[in-house]
This record gives C-alpha cells, sequence and structure tokens, in this order.
C-alpha cells in the first residue's frame, strides 16, 4: 500500500505516461468500474489499488487466523469479508469517481489506517502481526503523503487501536500461532517486494523522464538557435534588401540629374542655334537642330517617366488636391491633344454634359492621365476617330467620375492587352518601332490612376480600335480642406494617409546640422535625410571646411566622415573637442571605418558604420539633441 | 536694362544660360561657387539671382538662405534651379526663402515668364 510521491512530481513532465498508466490500470471487475465523468483520476487511485487488494487481504487472513479457534460472531465475519474483499474495491471507486481524485485516495489511506489499527487491537497486539501492518501502513503514508500527512495517519490508526481496544478491554495476546506467524512473514515480505518493486520502477521512470526532458532541452534549445539563425538571416537579408531599394534610389536621383545636366546643354544650346538659323533664313538647318531638340525632348520624357515611377515606387509620388471644374480640366487636355489627333487626320469628337459640376483630385495628374489617353489614341488611329465621354455616376461605393478615351485604330490582341499596363513594354517591339513612344505612359497612367482612388479599364479588338476607361472618385474623402497641406498616397495602400510634410522637430525654430563628408552621394542623402527630418543642413566635402564652418555657424549637431582626403575625421574632431567655443557640439562619426572605442575616446556622442540605417541615424540625432537640451 | 546673377558650377550650363540671357536684353553676371555667389550679390547688387541647388561646398540653399539673411541682399528675388526635379528640392528652396523655382532642362519662355514676373513685383530703383 504505497505509492512513490514523486511520481505525481514527475507527472506534469510526462503527461503522456501518467495518462496511459491510470488507463492501462484495470480496477478490477468486481467493483464494476464505470467510466468516470471527470478527468483520469490521479495515478495514485490505480497504484493504491494494487496495493491494497493484496495487503487487506492479508489483514483480513491474519484475522480469520486469529480468531479461527476463538468464538466467533457474525460481525466479525462481515468486519473481516468487508477488510479483506470489499473495502479495496469500494476505495478504488470512491477515489476515481471523485472530483479531486488524489484527496480522495488520501482520505482512503486514512480509513486504511483506521482499518490497521482496528485489526491489530483486534487481535490482541500481537508483535509480529502489529510490527507487520503498522510499519506498512506507516511506510504507505510516509511515502505518498509525507510526514504531516502520515501523523493525521497515526492518529487514524491509534483511534482505530483505541476503540477496538476498548470493546476488547485491551486485551493482549503475546503469543501467536503458526498460522498467524507465517502469515506476517509472508505479508512483511510481499509488502517489502512490491514496495521495493515500485521504488524501483518509479526511479527508472523519474531517471527516463528527466533524460527525455533533457533530451527535448535539448532540441528546444537546437531548435531556438536554428530560428535565431532563421531570423538573423531575414533581418540581414531585410536590411540588405532596404539598403539596395535606398541605392536605388540614390542612384536613380543623381541619374536623373547627371542626364538633365548635359540635356540642359543640348537644349539649351540647339534652341540658340535655331533661333539664329531661322534669324538668317537658313530652313534646312532649322530643321535638322528641330530634331535634336525633339530627340532630346523624348530623352527627357523618358528621364521625367523613369523618375516618376521611382517616385511612384518609393511612395514618394504626392497628391495635390484642389476642386477644379471637371470641364476645364477637359478642355485643357483636348486643346493640347486637338493638333496630335488632327495631325494623323483624325476626327476628336468630344461628349461631356455641361453640368458635369466640380471634382476634387490632384488636377494635374488628372490632366496628365487624360492627355496620355488621348496621345495615345491619336498615336495609333489613321484617319478615323478619336471620341472622349465624360460622364458622373452616383453609385453606392461612391460619386464616379467616368473619363473614356475611345478610337478606331488598330487595337489591340488580348496577349498585347494583358502586358499593356507593364514599362517598358509596348504592344511589341514593332509597334514600338513604328510608332515611337517610351513605353511608360500607359504604365504610369494606371499608377497615377491607381494612386487618386481609381482605376482603368481597357476593351480592344484587334483591328478595331480601343477603348479606356478611367474612373476617379468625385471627391477623395477626409480631407481637411487646408490648401496648403498634402495628401500622400502609397501605391501599396489604397487608402489616403496624411504625412504632414517633414516632421517637425519639438520646440523652436529648425536645428542645424554640419554634414562633413567627401563623398557627394552620401552628402546629398545625409541631407535629404536630414531635412526630411526637419533640420536645416549645411554640408561640406572637406575637414578644414567643416571646422570652419562648425566655428562660423555653430550647428547643433555635426555628423562627421573619418576617412577623408586632407584631414581626416579624427583630426577634425580633435580640433573640435579641443576648441572651447565649439567643443560642446555634438558630434555623430559616420564612417566605414569600424573603430567605434577610438571615435567615442575622442568626444563622438555616437558612430555609425555605413552603410547607415537613416532611420537608426535620426533617432540618435534627435535623441543626443533631446540630451543636450535636457 | 536689369541684372542678373547666375550661380551655377557646370560652365557649359552657365554659358549656355548667360548668352541666352543676354539674348533676351539682361545684364548678366556669372559666379561659379555658393561663396562667391553671396558676395557678388552683395558687390554687384543685381536685380535678380539664378541659383543653382546643388553646388559644392556651400549649396545653393545654404547660399540663398545667407542671401535672405543680409540686410543688404535680402530683397534681391531669387529663382532656384534644379536639376533633381524632385518636390523636396522645390520645397526646401521654397524654405530657404527662394521666390521662385524652375527645374532644368531650362525653358526659355518659362523661365523668362518667371524672371519678368519677379522684376515686375520688384520696385524700380
Amino acid at each position: 500500500m504505497q505509492t512513490p510521491e514523486k511520481l505525481t512530481r514527475t507527472r506534469r513532465a510526462d503527461e503522456p505516461r501518467s495518462k496511459r498508466l491510470a488507463r492501462e490500470t484495470p480496477p478490477g471487475g468486481a467493483a464494476g468500474h464505470t467510466e468516470s465523468s471527470h478527468e483520469h483520476p490521479h495515478p495514485l487511485v490505480a497504484l493504491d489499488y494494487r496495493v491494497r487488494v493484496p495487503a487487506m487481504l492479508i489483514v483480513a487472513l491474519i484475522g480469520i487466523a486469529h480468531f479461527v479457534d476463538k468464538p466467533q460472531g457474525a460481525a466479525l465475519w462481515m468486519a473481516i469479508v468487508f477488510t479483506g474483499l470489499v473495502w479495496p474495491q469500494l476505495a478504488y471507486l470512491i477515489a476515481s469517481r471523485a472530483r479531486d481524485s488524489k484527496r480522495a485516495e488520501l482520505a482512503n489511506l486514512l480509513f486504511d489506517s483506521l482499518v490497521v489499527g482496528c485489526w491489530t487491537a483486534a487481535t490482541g497486539f500481537s508483535v509480529l502481526p502489529s510490527l507487520m501492518m503498522t510499519s506498512a501502513i506507516i511506510a504507505a503514508c510516509l511515502s505518498v503523503g509525507g510526514v504531516r500527512f502520515t501523523l493525521w495517519a497515526v492518529a487514524s490508526l491509534v483511534s482505530g487501536m483505541l476503540a477496538v481496544g476498548a470493546l476488547t478491554g485491551f486485551h493482549v495476546v503475546p503469543e501467536t500461532s503458526l498460522l498467524t506467524t507465517c502469515l506476517s512473514v509472508i505479508g512483511t515480505f510481499a509488502f517489502t517486494s512490491i514496495f521495493g518493486f515500485h521504488s524501483h520502477i518509479q526511479t527508472r521512470r523519474v531517471v527516463k523522464a528527466r533524460r527525455e526532458l533533457t533530451d527535448q532541452h535539448r532540441q528546444i534549445q537546437d531548435q531556438y538557435t536554428i530560428i535565431e539563425r532563421a531570423l538573423q538571416s531575414a533581418l540581414d537579408s531585410n536590411d540588405a534588401v532596404r539598403q539596395a531599394n535606398q541605392a536605388k534610389s540614390v542612384f536613380l536621383a543623381n541619374m536623373s540629374h547627371e542626364l538633365r545636366t548635359p540635356l540642359n546643354a543640348i537644349l539649351g544650346y540647339s534652341e540658340m542655334l535655331m533661333e539664329d538659323a531661322s534669324a538668317r533664313g537658313d530652313s534646312e538647318v532649322v530643321s535638322d537642330l528641330q530634331k535634336i531638340q525633339s530627340a532630346g525632348k523624348h530623352l527627357l520624357g523618358l528621364i521625367n517617366g523613369v523618375l516618376d515611377f521611382s517616385k511612384i515606387e518609393a511612395g514618394k509620388m504626392k497628391l495635390f488636391l484642389e476642386t477644379f471644374e471637371v470641364s476645364k480640366v477637359i478642355e485643357e487636355a483636348v486643346n493640347t491633344a486637338r493638333p496630335l489627333v488632327e495631325n494623323n487626320g483624325n476626327r476628336l469628337e468630344v461628349r461631356c454634359p455641361a453640368d458635369i459640376g466640380p471634382m476634387r483630385e490632384d488636377m494635374t495628374k488628372v490632366r496628365q492621365v487624360l492627355l496620355n489617353l488621348l496621345s495615345n489614341a491619336a498615336k495609333f488611329t489613321q484617319g478615323g476617330a478619336v471620341t472622349l465621354d465624360v460622364w458622373r455616376e452616383n453609385r453606392v461605393d461612391g460619386n464616379w467620375v467616368y473619363l473614356k478615351v475611345s478610337d478606331t485604330g488598330i487595337g489591340m490582341t488580348p496577349e498585347q492587352v494583358s502586358r499593356l499596363f507593364q514599362p517598358f513594354t509596348q504592344a511589341d517591339a514593332a509597334t514600338s518601332r513604328k510608332y515611337g513612344g517610351t513605353g511608360l505612359g500607359l504604365a504610369l497612367t494606371q499608377k497615377f490612376c491607381t494612386m487618386m482612388g481609381g482605376d482603368i479599364e481597357v476593351e480592344s479588338a484587334q483591328g478595331k480600335g480601343s477603348a479606356f476607361t478611367i474612373r476617379l472618385p468625385g471627391e477623395i474623402e477626409n480631407f481637411d480642406g487646408e490648401a496648403s497641406s498634402v495628401r500622400v498616397s502609397t501605391l501599396t495602400g489604397m487608402k489616403l494617409t496624411d504625412i504632414a510634410g517633414p516632421i517637425p522637430l519639438p520646440g523652436g525654430p529648425p536645428k542645424v546640422v554640419l554634414v562633413i563628408d567627401d563623398d557627394p552621394v552620401v552628402l546629398d542623402l545625409m541631407q535629404r535625410t536630414c531635412s526630411k527630418a526637419g533640420y536645416r543642413v549645411i554640408a561640406t566635402r572637406s575637414g578644414e571646411d567643416g571646422l570652419r564652418l562648425a566655428r562660423e555657424k555653430s550647428p547643433d549637431l555635426i555628423t562627421l566622415d573619418v576617412v577623408m582626403p586632407g584631414m581626416d575625421g579624427w583630426a577634425v574632431l580633435e580640433a573640435l573637442k579641443k576648441d572651447k567655443a565649439v567643443g560642446r557640439i555634438p558630434v555623430v562619426i559616420v564612417t566605414i571605418a569600424d573603430e567605434r572605442d577610438r571615435g567615442i575616446a575622442l568626444g563622438a556622442s555616437d558612430y555609425f558604420v555605413k552603410p547607415v540605417d537613416h532611420e537608426k541615424l535620426m533617432s540618435a540625432l534627435s535623441r543626443i539633441r533631446r540630451d543636450r537640451v535636457a | 536694362m536689369s541684372k542678373i546673377l547666375i550661380v551655377e558650377d557646370n560652365e557649359l550650363n552657365r554659358d549656355m544660360l548667360s548668352r541666352r540671357l543676354s539674348r533676351s536684353g539682361y545684364d548678366v553676371v556669372l559666379a561659379v561657387q555658393g561663396e562667391e555667389g553671396i558676395a557678388m550679390a552683395e558687390s554687384e547688387g543685381p536685380d535678380l539671382i539664378l541659383m543653382d541647388l546643388s553646388l559644392p561646398v556651400i549649396d545653393g540653399w545654404e547660399a540663398t538662405r545667407q542671401i535672405k539673411a543680409r540686410t543688404s541682399t535680402a530683397s534681391i528675388p531669387v529663382i532656384a534651379l534644379s536639376a533633381h526635379a524632385l518636390a523636396d528640392d522645390e520645397d526646401r528652396a521654397r524654405k530657404v526663402g527662394c521666390d521662385d523655382y524652375d527645374t532644368k532642362p531650362i525653358e526659355m519662355p518659362r523661365l523668362l515668364g518667371k524672371i519678368e514676373a519677379l522684376l515686375r513685383r520688384r520696385p524700380s530703383l
């Protein structure tokens, strides 16, 4: 009658095992076990049951052996039968049905003690049986319930002894019969064996469970390491992607700048020459110069298109909302497009209700998309008709303005339509050669429409013509009506969100950052990022100049590159920190040289290694500035 | 004859712009760098300044800020010129006190329109 307490301790770590144990242990047919409506009974119940059945049988047999040659009554036999056969089953039934099976089982153990106490007194406190029974019950209680519980069990044991002792007048039988002695010896032997065996099994289980736990722990750690590595590599690649994207934006901005500068000269000089030539009446030269002009303008269109694309993709394209008369924009676009349309021998028809009314949108972009569609129609139609239909619809999902441009031109195959809105793909290469164009117009048109909260649809039949329908909201919602404020739409989501321009720094006029870096690209990037964050930027490409500007302008912050021709960043930092007038200006090193300790030792407030995460840099700048103010 | 100061570091653009403005009847003075531009705004007293924004050392924004900060030159209208064509550039240019903004490549009629508008606004001395 024992169950090592340890089992209950390992239960949680080894849940499936203990549950299986409980399930595997049948209660014995006699008790008529029915499935408990509660969760599985505590494993203790089953274990005790297995010990209780033989133990109580031996107690009963000792009783029989003691009373076999003495006068007995029916009550005694009933007590013997109850102890040996009924009680173990009853105990199991009670415990397994109880809401708290462990508590019920402990109560059973207390009753066991009482029963043992009774039988000890009843068998006249014979040495061997008493020793066997009491030591067994105390060992079991100690093992299952601990010292405090055992004290209760001893009390219960003594109560039994006293109760029955009072009945028998504490009749003591010092000598025992051979049968009783044998039973006691067998009982002691059996109990010790069972106890030992269970201890062995429990120890093995604990050891095994612990080993499994260690394995699981190791596995979890391995998995954790794998996850951590994966996370790190994801972060790394995310970083790399962001840097690459940033590099791309910078590259495009610079490319646009670099291309525009010589183009400015080409267009300017050719225009000057054209003025001279037409003044001289040299028409042949004029026409050649016109070709240079138009080629230059085409190139400019390409650059602008690419720039628009990069701006849209970087989420930098802004919407400037205003309320305007739809008919006014239609008129302007039609006037611009009419010569183009009529050049190809086409008729241009416009069907727009006079009372179409106003709309609230980015007027320039509406005009631009309309112009794109009209010039597109004109380009691909010869001696036909280009029609512009404008109407307004009130639908459940809002008020919409429709602009439909249809033509009787060459049309497109479904395959061509499917590639229509991709940048740099016209219907096909041959079309491109024949009709010219940048291949960006429709792709941009679509992006603009999406930005403005609308969409574009195309129907086309090869050889019969095409029709493009733009749908735009009559009024963009949730706009506060401030003429100066700007709505920014990122193309990732259709929802428009307010961005109040550059994020203002708290308090006072803009703070001045002096950026010292010999790399013009970095300078440019830093200038943009800093001014976006609300700083005013002074930039210089040389250390000497930086030192001078620091003294002249006394900026609020300085960012400093290390590797520079002439005076390097270390020398600048030292000179700055030595100078009383500027020594207190915080300096943030931004460099490719990873010598943080040296920088901090020389007095830098923070240190960033290129490529720099500009968000982090900006938050460091504002933190340093705050600290300084504080 | 109105005098226009061009601050531009690119030689070709400087030459082209100055010749075209001369043809349109303006008196043109040239500066290559930001500091030089600030100094000449003071010494030459032009009626208008065309300021390239991406200049080495002291950029166009900073140069304009300094010109607008000096009482002697604050009233001279400044048109910022940029090849960047990003809205940021214009916002920043307006913030430092530029009176107008144009993108390169320059469209002469457009630029002349802006110049004339600013010159008209300025009380003649």
